[in-house]
């Protein structure tokens, strides 16, 4: 993974913090999560609801829902060899795009499939609108729905929810960005289904040279799709570091105990391990590490810490200041 | 070891002939949710039932906890029949806790009125122990007895789906179904909610019937295993056999197609292609093969039956063919 | 690792005091009470008797004595305004309560079981709804001839179908949550699931409604007695008053104008309580 720091990163985010005012009480839902994406990785951000996952990926999409606000940070992208402060609005549909999590939403109902996926091609790029039409049934073929042709006349709603995941998929390919933010794309799926949607953006991601970030609660997905990930805990960044490091060899005791409570696909059932207690209530966060709450390692400086992401290794970096967890990020 | 529950040629419909239906002579759309299933049920087991969205699995909890009239077949519950309607003493036998927490409590009534209500309807305890009842049916779940007094607005996921899981058990029943009780909750919530289901059925002699779509969950829990395809059982046996030397291939499958932690993707190979056809036309012959990667000539024209050698059925004309174990995949 | 998880769960937060009750709900029910306080006390604040006449002091202009001046037989209209509160704001009440409850019955009924009682209360909805709300009033009261009797009757037959249509669409709505198939599988009669289980938590609308529902009764009210099927003389009625100052409209305009003016602030008060209801429900 060397190399992966020498390449310049495509985004950098750097202390970003987002706000939810509500009834004159503030919260915090994304606190100072910084973190760079390298071209042609897929990055994974993780953690349990709650966490600032989802938020932290519409901010970069510059759709936060109404009242909530980024009041800190700043984003910026490479362009060439200039890094420059991301404009989502201009961005949006031309370098970037979205993939949600509910399909059967997100997609206009009363538009033809292939009008929805000829809409880019024509809004983007100044195609015409046969033309476009044609490259949206080829889109469809590449994204793997069959019969293309039959089904680009048929509306959302006639196809099954692992079709209109390709559909939201061939979309985002017709704006042709090249980085595609993923918000738990497979989550409403099957598992069979799922397993087709994970290796299509495997294969799509090689012959197109994409660059993704996933958000997903699902640590099993994590682990199959994304070189990196990023651990989130109640709105920060807990870890982050290659997905088989990290996996193997938890640097923060946060990103452990979520790894253990996972059933494993093992035999034999004993009990599971579990995480005393439940995230802190985001309008009266504990000082200093935010998990020091329910941390069985925490001491006394955890109250006080800062909550710095620290290089311990290559690509690796951890928040915890307890010796023994920066021990095993070095470890590795 | 003596059967509780023992369904035989079960099936459950949707819709029915109209009356347009019966002047016109046209066959009516009935969909089929369950069709000719055979499922026994021994005193004390936990027995998992999986399969994908629209399998029929939760139409099958429902028939059986009388929520859904059946059409067909046999259910005998403790030597009573109980496919035609049953008395009040004996629907309080079978519970239920269900998948959505957000919805499975009553908003209006508090902790302690959904329970009581319970305990009141059924007589469990006299009026002047209810307030006791109460108290052991929260610690039973591993809740302080001040929530007894909380609307569920207030609770997390976590704690609702313990009071869910309190309100079953105030009815003190001998079988306990749960329909993807953990599905909806965060994995560490999802861990604890586990772990109390596995010591409340060996502390209450539970049956279990846990219907869920994660075979990783299942594995924890359950002593055996059956899995549905298109309304019915295509494979059943002890937990280890069917994980360990699964003979259907749509099990396979299932089991490959699962996301392990450890195992990263490299290829857009799917476990298995395509979808399940819609249940109201079912495929002749094996309802499986057209999506089936070993189908042959006979698939198309025969229906192959549950065929069981030594404790282990599979409803697949190949299954027994060659008596090798077949590994999935890059077990861990 | 830790099993008394859940406990800690359960914050102090949690069972802090409810949420504040939004303004404007406040707001109205001060109004509205300022209206039921006057009903209650009109004996001892008005100045006058209701219906005793003072023919020579007829049509008098507002004065220190008679604060909005008297009407064409002399009556005092400040004290009428207040003797109709105890006239107005009942008959408002029942006119909206009435058909709240046959709605809510009847359709609570037409939700739960479905099938051919559903099939008959939504084609008797029909019937009813094909008239002209306004037409079949008139019609119903002219047959049950004018009175505070038939004014009731009238209103209930006339507008119990948008509760029971508010509430079936409700319950049609609830019965597939979760809670209530488990009160159906823990055997619970039909009687306990509709009563605890569903009406609860498919009243919130029906409530709101009431409360704007008491408005349009008011307001209908008024024009039923405007056209003299209301209220009868001399019993003092918002309504009444307004069509009876009408001929004086150039000369006396207060007599027409001030009872008017006291509809439009009882209804806003009932306005406003229900908006506010809307939101303090909205995800309670």
């Amino acid at each position: 993974m060397v190399e992966g720091r020498m390449s310049k990163p495509l985004l950098i985010v750097e202390d970003l913090r987002v706000e939810i005012n509500r009834h004159g009480s503030i919260v915090t839902p994304v606190d100072e999560v910084s973190f760079e994406l390298q071209q042609g990785e897929i990055l994974g951000l993780v953690g349990e609801s709650g966490s600032g996952k989802t938020l932290t990926l519409k901010a970069l999409m510059g759709l936060l829902p109404p009242g909530v606000v980024q009041v800190g940070g700043s984003i910026s992208s490479r362009s060439g060899d200039v890094l420059q402060p991301l404009d989502p609005e201009k961005a949006r549909g031309r370098i970037m795009a979205m993939i949600f999590q509910e399909p059967a939403t997100a997609l206009n109902p009363l538009r033809r499939v292939r009008d929805l996926i000829a809409e880019p091609f024509i809004v983007g790029h100044g195609v015409a609108r046969n033309e476009a039409r044609a490259k949206a049934v080829a889109l469809m073929r590449a994204v793997g729905i069959p019969d293309p042709e039959q089904r680009s006349r048929a509306y959302p709603h006639q196809l099954s929810g692992g079709l209109r995941q390709r559909v939201m998929i061939a979309m985002a390919l017709a704006t042709e960005s090249t980085l595609l933010l993923c918000d738990e794309p497979t989550t409403a799926l099957d598992v069979t289904i799922q397993d087709q949607i994970l290796g299509l953006l495997v294969e799509l991601k090689r012959e197109r040279d994409l660059t993704l970030v996933l958000v997903t609660h699902d640590l099993a997905v994590v682990s199959e799709l994304c070189d990196r990930v990023a651990v989130m805990y109640a709105g920060r960044i807990v870890e982050t570091g290659a997905t088989a490091d990290v996996f193997a060899n938890p640097g923060h005791p946060y990103t452990a105990a979520l790894l253990a409570a996972v059933p494993r696909f093992e035999p034999g059932g004993g009990d599971l391990t579990t995480i005393g207690g439940s995230p802190p209530d985001l309008r009266n966060v504990p000082s200093g590490c935010r998990f020091r709450t329910r941390c069985q390692y925490a001491f006394e400086e955890c109250a006080t810490a800062g909550h710095r992401l620290t290089h311990v290794a290559d690509e690796r970096q951890t928040a915890c200041i307890h010796p023994a967890w920066i021990e095993r990020g070095v470890a590795i | 070891m003596t059967a509780l529950l023992e369904i035989e040629k079960l099936t459950v419909q949707f819709g029915s002939a109209t009356l347009t239906d019966r002047i016109l002579r046209r066959r009516a759309r009935v969909l089929r949710a369950v069709d000719d299933l055979s499922l026994t049920l021994e005193q004390g087991e936990a027995l998992a039932v999986v399969g994908e969205s629209g399998c029929g699995k939760s139409t099958l909890a429902r028939a059986i906890v009388g929520l859904v009239p059946i059409a067909s077949g046999r259910v005998h519950f403790d030597g009573m029949d109980i496919a035609g309607g049953r008395d009040r003493s004996t629907r309080r036998r079978i519970q239920m806790v269900f998948q959505d927490p957000g919805s499975s409590l009553n908003p209006s009534l508090t902790v302690r009125n959904t329970l009581a209500e319970v305990l009141k309807v059924h007589s469990m305890v006299p009026a002047d122990r209810i307030g006791e009842r109460c108290a052991e049916l929260m610690d039973l779940v591993e809740l302080p007895p001040a929530i007894l007094d909380a609307r569920p607005q207030r609770l997390s996921g976590g704690q609702k789906q313990r009071i869910g899981i309190a309100r079953a058990l105030a009815a003190e029943p001998d079988l306990l179904i749960a329909d993807e009780a953990v599905a909806a909750l965060d994995v560490s919530v999802q861990a604890s909610v586990l772990n109390l289901l596995r010591q409340l059925r060996h502390r209450l002699g539970l049956t279990l019937l846990f219907i869920s779509h994660d075979l990783a969950v299942v594995r924890n829990l359950c002593d055996r295993v059956a899995v549905m395809y298109l309304g019915t059982v295509v494979e059943e046996s002890n937990t280890e056999e069917v994980f360990g030397n699964p003979r259907h291939p749509y099990t396979r499958a299932l089991l490959s197609a699962v996301p392990r932690i450890g195992v990263k993707k490299t290829s857009g190979e799917a476990a298995l292609a395509g979808e399940p056809p819609s249940p109201l036309a079912l495929p002749l012959g094996c309802r499986f093969h057209p999506r089936c990667p070993i189908a042959a000539e006979v698939c198309r024209i025969e229906e192959p039956l549950l065929e069981s050698r030594q404790q282990h059925a599979a409803r697949c004309h190949f299954a027994w063919e060659s008596t090798e174990p077949i590994t999935i995949g890059e077990q861990p | 690792m830790m099993t008394d998880g859940p406990s800690q769960a359960y914050e102090s937060d949690a069972v802090s005091s409810r949420r504040p009750l939004p303004g404007i709900l406040v707001a109205g029910t001060v109004i509205v009470g300022v209206f039921v306080l006057l009903a209650l006390l009109a004996p001892f604040i008005a100045p006058f008797d209701a219906v005793e006449q003072d023919i020579p002091n007829k049509l008098a202009a507002p004065s220190a004595e008679h604060w909005l001046g008297t009407d064409e037989v002399g009556r005092d209209v400040f004290s009428r305004l207040i003797w109709a509160t105890r006239v107005d704001l009942p008959i408002g009440f029942l006119a909206a309560l009435f058909p709240m409850i046959l709605g809510t019955f009847l359709g609570a009924l037409a939700a739960y079981f479905g099938g051919w009682v559903d099939f008959v209360v939504t084609r008797i909805a029909e019937v009813v709804q094909a008239f002209p709300i306004y037409v079949f009033l008139i019609a119903l009261i002219f047959a049950l001839g004018p009175g505070v009797k038939s004014i009731l009757i009238t209103f209930t037959v006339v507008s119990w179908v948008l509760y029971a249509r508010l509430i079936r669409g409700e319950i049609l709505r609830i019965r597939t949550r979760e809670y209530v198939q488990a009160a159906e599988a823990l055997g619970y009669s039909h009687a306990r699931i509709l009563t605890r289980h569903l009406l609860p938590n498919a009243g919130r609308q029906t409530l709101v409604y009431f409360a704007s529902d008491i408005v349009l009764a008011l307001i209908t009210l008024a024009a039923l007695s405007y056209f003299g099927l209301g209220v009868q003389p001399p019993t003092p009625e918002w309504g009444a008053m307004v069509a009876a100052g009408q001929r004086f409209l150039r000369t006396q305009w207060w007599l027409s104008v001030t009872p008017g003016l006291v509809i439009a602030a009882l209804g806003t008060g009932l306005s406003l309580i229900s908006d506010g209801l809307d939101e303090w429900l909205k995800d309670a």
